[in-house]
């Protein structure tokens, strides 16, 4: 496979064991924010590819589906729009982690949205500092976001020695990027504004290479910073002070938390639908959401301990996690359950794994 | 204070441009003013100075082009005049807030022209007292000009909802057609408002067409062009991928620095693209139209037209970007068999037809609706098309002064459309014919450009490829090849002693 999106696409669809749509992996590598991508993300364990190919469209897609089924590397499945991962397309998927190795800091579902906020302020801040120092009080901001220019303002004026500032800075960043490779530290410094000139764009960084994964690469290198400054805020003073309120994103949607706040109060299933003005329906997805992310929920009211064991062990037993499959074993056994208890069964067994 | 004066303390020059003056002198006397100036010739300052050295109130200007917008106002507030603003779209809900909430603070405010239509925005602004209301880039008002933006047919009745300040309308080009469309629709009385035409003829420009056999011969000219000129180049396509494909191979034959530019990228990629042009560090941008509006690099030695623009209007803007700085500078369009079939295609695509007019009237047209509620309706694939006819049946009529439709009659409203998606096509096919013409001309070319908008040519240090001209020679730039530094070595460089 000459393409990373499509080797991340191949490595997802096996971990997916046919129980999920060829669609739902796409979905995942774009970063759709719905309960179900989410759930999908959290069940088998690949939260870190989440929103790792942000700009795929519809129509690339299909293209890529055709090509990688004429190159035999996936078949189609016994359903419409399910696939499955020959041997042929599993040995090009490890070919193609070797031409591609995954960014080892690139966690997307935690960074996503902080990420690209953090490394707005970074830029604006360097240029900032960078100009400054250098006696050049006027330039073209580089993020033109008057939010950004506010806070990158404030911070600024919060030191009272800039000399020791850009000292500072310049050696957290020293720190904060020496853990990685040069190529990756790189892909960070070169494409930062100042009073050497403007950055490069990832575009231009990519030259011949295959643009998607050095942009991966490259937010792998702001997560990693990320991380590393919120493990040891002491140890990076001023980049703590660019990142601080960016906290890691509740893992659930806003609507869910709306519905977390209402349960934390107490009131049962029945009350949320009223209180709410939603479906019952929605109001299930959003159960189900919490209780994959939530600590110290157990739902015993909506689901049996009987369900809940019987449903992990069949998960387990016959490696899926398609509720139909599940249902029908429950069945044989003349176990009732809903496709709504098996969901929040499956939540809460898989939060335990992790 | 004199305008001298005042131009060097607030914003460092210390002359105007000429025909700067005279207009600020009928600005301040608070004279309707129409002015078209050519590209460069330094529009902004027409207003900007008034803006800041008028003792009250607020300077309204509208403009179609938000990063062209957010451009000026950075660069005002780089150079310490720091009471302006933008107000567009873009924004998130509480930045606008914020910004609205400031209103009297600004002595300068930008704003988008779908802004004007927020209810609650023109509130405010009605409470302010505005000084000067600037239209920019005017031809967009008339549908007979190159750019038509139904948008901007408001913008007339918006000023006489606030209070009728005193108008500025600004254009590079507009012939004299397109110009009484300015006047009328934007309510300026074309007996009392003081009309400024420059000419748009740039005699330094170089104007050449080169007819080629196809593809593979424009790329080797290019290739001439490039070794020719080496100096900053801007390359003109009609699509977003051939820009990409163009720099590509243009990275991979020669050893100039490229990049694309187009709106189908983010916008910070397009603002470090455009910085990196500016300052030097790129030669060559392979570009749509979405460049170069509002960069002023002077020494762009060379415009070159891969395609064809659709009309000598958009043309005349473009080319306009080279030779600001007076040196000598070409234009060159490279002309394949054919070639014309694009901006047709485009032209036909750019509009409903006739059936899509009339089912989209039978889903969504009601009695009594608002042109508010109409606009609403669209999905986003028929948002294009349904905007195009929510304005042209507020032009023809079809909405009362409450903007209310009158009667919901789709057979006679789909034939009135229909027929104004005839006239429209008919005029951009004219417009273009008239390019064609142009592409084709045996008598000079620059004779026949200034022609088109009634003016003379005068003496002219370059003339065209058909008066016998070549391409200036220019002083002979080296390319620079950016280094490959450590990353370490690079942060030193930005944030070191």
């Amino acid at each position: 496979m000459e393409k990373f999106r499509q080797v991340l696409f191949v490595h997802l669809l096996s971990k997916l064991h046919q129980d999920r749509t060829a669609r739902s992996a796409y979905h995942l590598l774009k970063g759709k924010r719905s309960a179900q991508t989410i759930q999908d993300a959290r069940l088998y364990q690949m939260l870190e590819y989440f929103g790792a190919v942000p700009a795929w469209s519809d129509e690339v897609f299909e293209r890529d589906i055709f090509e990688l089924e004429a190159k035999n590397y996936i078949e189609k499945g016994r359903e419409e729009g399910f696939y499955t991962v020959t041997p042929a397309g599993n040995r090009a998927v490890q070919a193609g982690f070797n031409m591609f190795p995954f960014s080892r800091s690139f966690h997307g579902f935690h960074f996503k949205d902080d990420a690209p906020i953090f490394w707005e302020r970074l830029q604006l801040a360097v240029q900032t500092v960078s100009f400054i120092t250098a006696g050049n009080t006027s330039f073209v901001p580089i993020s033109s976001k008057f939010e950004v220019q506010q806070q990158i303002r404030k911070w600024y004026y919060r030191y009272d020695d800039k000399l020791q500032l850009s000292r500072s800075l310049l050696q957290e960043l020293y720190t904060g990027l020496a853990e990685l490779s040069d190529k990756e530290a790189c892909l960070l410094t070169s494409q930062l504004t100042g009073r050497d000139g403007v950055g490069l764009t990832i575009r231009q960084l990519s030259r011949q290479q295959d643009e998607e994964y050095i942009r991966t690469l490259f937010w792998g290198v702001v997560h990693h910073l990320t991380a590393t400054v919120k493990s040891s805020p002491e140890q990076f003073p001023v980049l703590h002070a660019l990142s601080y309120d960016l906290t890691e994103r509740s893992t659930l949607t806003y609507t869910a938390q709306k519905t977390l706040l209402l349960l934390e109060q107490g009131y049962s299933f029945s009350d949320i639908v009223q209180f709410r003005k939603l479906k019952p329906s929605t109001i299930e997805d959003h159960f189900v959401e919490i209780a994959g992310a939530v600590e110290g929920f157990r739902f015993n009211e909506l689901v049996s301990e009987q369900v809940k064991q019987k449903v992990v062990q069949v998960s387990k037993q016959e490696n899926t996690k398609r509720l139909k499959l599940i249902k029908m074993s429950l069945d044989a056994e003349q176990i009732e359950a809903t496709y709504f208890e098996i969901r929040l069964a499956l939540a809460l067994g898989g939060k335990e794994e992790l | 204070m004199t305008l001298e004066e005042k131009l060097y303390n607030w914003f460092g020059y210390s002359s105007f441009r000429p025909g700067q003056k005279e207009i600020i002198e009928e600005i301040e006397k608070g004279k309707d003013v129409f002015a078209m100036l050519a590209t460069g010739g330094g529009k902004s300052i027409l207003y900007q100075l008034p803006a800041f050295t008028h003792a009250s109130g607020l300077t309204l200007v509208v403009s179609p082009l938000i990063s062209l917008m957010e451009n000026q106002v950075q660069e005002l507030k780089a150079n310490g005049l720091k009471r302006v603003t933008s107000i567009t779209s873009t924004l998130t809900f509480s930045e606008k807030q914020e910004r609205m909430a400031r209103l009297q603070e600004w002595r300068l405010l930008y704003v988008s022209p779908e802004m004007l239509n927020a209810p609650t925005f023109l509130e405010r602004l009605k409470a302010q007292p505005i000084h000067l209301l600037v239209v920019d880039e005017a031809h967009c008002v008339s549908q007979w000009g190159h750019d038509f933006r139904p948008d901007y047919l408001d913008i007339g009745e918006k000023r006489l909802q606030l209070g009728s300040p005193p108008c500025l309308a600004l254009t590079a080009t507009a012939t004299p057609t397109v110009r009484e469309d300015i006047l009328k629709h934007l309510h300026m009385d074309s007996k009392r408002t003081s009309l400024f035409c420059h000419s748009m003829n740039r005699p330094n420009i170089g104007l050449f067409v080169e007819h080629v056999q196809g593809e593979e011969d424009k790329k080797s000219r290019l290739l001439d062009i490039h070794s020719h000129f080496r100096g900053p180049m801007m390359i003109y396509t009609m699509s977003r991928m051939v820009a990409e494909e163009l720099a590509v191979w243009l990275e991979e034959q020669t050893t100039v620095r490229v990049a694309a530019y187009h709106g189908g990228m983010e916008a910070q990629e397009r603002l470090m693209i455009q910085q990196q042009f500016i300052n030097g560090s790129l030669d060559v941008i392979c570009c749509t139209s979405a460049f170069g509006m509002g960069i002023n690099k002077p020494d762009v030695r060379c415009i070159i037209h891969y395609h064809i623009p659709a009309d000598l209007e958009s043309f005349v803007q473009e080319i306009g970007r080279a030779g600001r700085d007076g040196e000598r500078a070409a234009s060159i369009v490279l002309k394949a068999p054919y070639d014309e079939d694009r901006p047709e295609g485009m032209i036909y695509h750019t509009y409903p037809p006739v059936e899509t007019i009339k089912h989209l009237l039978m889903m969504y047209v009601e009695d009594n609706q608002t042109a508010e509620q109409l606009l609403a309706a669209w999905d986003e694939e028929e948002e294009l098309y349904g905007r195009q006819i929510v304005y042209a049946l507020k032009r023809m009529g079809w909405f009362d002064s409450d903007d209310q439709l009158y009667t919901a009659n789709i057979e006679r409203m789909a034939a009135h459309l229909s027929k104004w998606v005839e006239e429209r096509i008919a005029n951009r096919l004219q417009k273009l014919a008239v390019m064609k013409k142009w592409l084709y001309a045996t008598t000079c070319r620059r004779e026949m450009l200034v022609k088109e908008f009634n003016e003379t040519a005068g003496q002219n240090s370059e003339c065209c490829d058909v008066c016998g001209a070549e391409w200036p020679e220019v002083a002979v730039k080296k390319d620079l090849k950016v280094s490959e530094k450590g990353w370490r070595d690079r942060l030193q460089q930005l944030l070191g002693e």
